[in-house]
């Protein structure tokens, strides 16, 4: 079952405000992907911007919702459209690997499939345990039987009318 | 909805960037029947496509990382 949205828009939120207030309403700030670019490039190559996305990168977040987040930040800010967004997009994750691999770390780039461990590894694994388990147990000594003395059995007392006294 | 698709355009980009430099440079066709003006046009329009800006910039910085990745 499709869980619900509660992020998405309310029907009719984009008539709350006035046709062509919103910045992406606008005509773009960016037009070509050669100005897009150097926007770009110079920004991501200032080592205030460099130091902060290694933060970034050294917390686990893939590039490509690095890339995909700045670029539809542009696009919300009306600094250039969204087909521009999406022609540049491999060049920002491209300079940010290339500032990530400049400075030495390890990021997740987002793109590697991480490796399913598969239903019969586990099977088999599992088996290999118990049979370890088994052989384990077997190999230990028994252990030594405690000879349980017998209790004594204490008579009852005959407590009738008749009973001897 | 996956609305991300930056995984997909960046292999695109990968793949693109490596028809480019395997690209040969074509063979000096001289002949009278050799459709050097057609070509020309088709060049031109394909270098004129905003995505091949991208390209070449995206071809530069994977080099510049290759180097620093390889000393």
């Amino acid at each position: 079952m499709a869980e619900p949205m509660f992020d998405a828009p309310i029907p009719g939120q984009s008539l709350t405000a006035e046709l062509g207030a919103r910045p992406w309403q606008s005509p773009p700030q960016f037009t070509t992907v050669d100005e897009a670019l150097e926007f770009y490039v110079p920004r991501m190559a200032n080592d205030s911007f460099s130091e902060k996305l290694i933060d970034v990168m050294e917390m686990g977040i893939p590039l490509t919702t690095l890339a995909n987040s700045m670029q539809m930040n542009s696009v919300m800010e009306g600094k250039h459209s969204v087909d521009v967004g999406i022609i540049i997009m491999p060049v920002l994750i491209e300079m940010m690997r290339l500032i990530g691999d400049s400075a030495g770390i390890e990021y997740d780039t987002g793109m590697d499939k991480k490796e399913k461990t598969r239903s019969t590894l586990i099977t088999k694994a599992l088996n290999k345990l118990r049979d370890e388990e088994a052989k384990n147990e077997t190999s230990e000594e028994p252990e030594s039987e405690v000879v349980e003395e017998p209790t004594p059995v204490e008579e009852e007392e005959p407590k009738g009318l008749m009973a001897r006294r | 909805m996956q609305t991300n698709n930056a995984e997909l355009l960046y292999k695109q980009a990968e793949r693109a960037s490596s028809m480019l430099k395997n690209k040969q440079s074509p063979t000096p066709n001289t002949g009278l029947l050799s459709p050097m003006r057609s070509r020309k046009q088709n060049n031109d329009s394909v270098k004129d496509n905003p995505a091949y800006r991208a390209i070449e910039v995206f071809n530069t910085l994977n080099a510049k990382r290759m180097e620093i990745k390889n000393g």
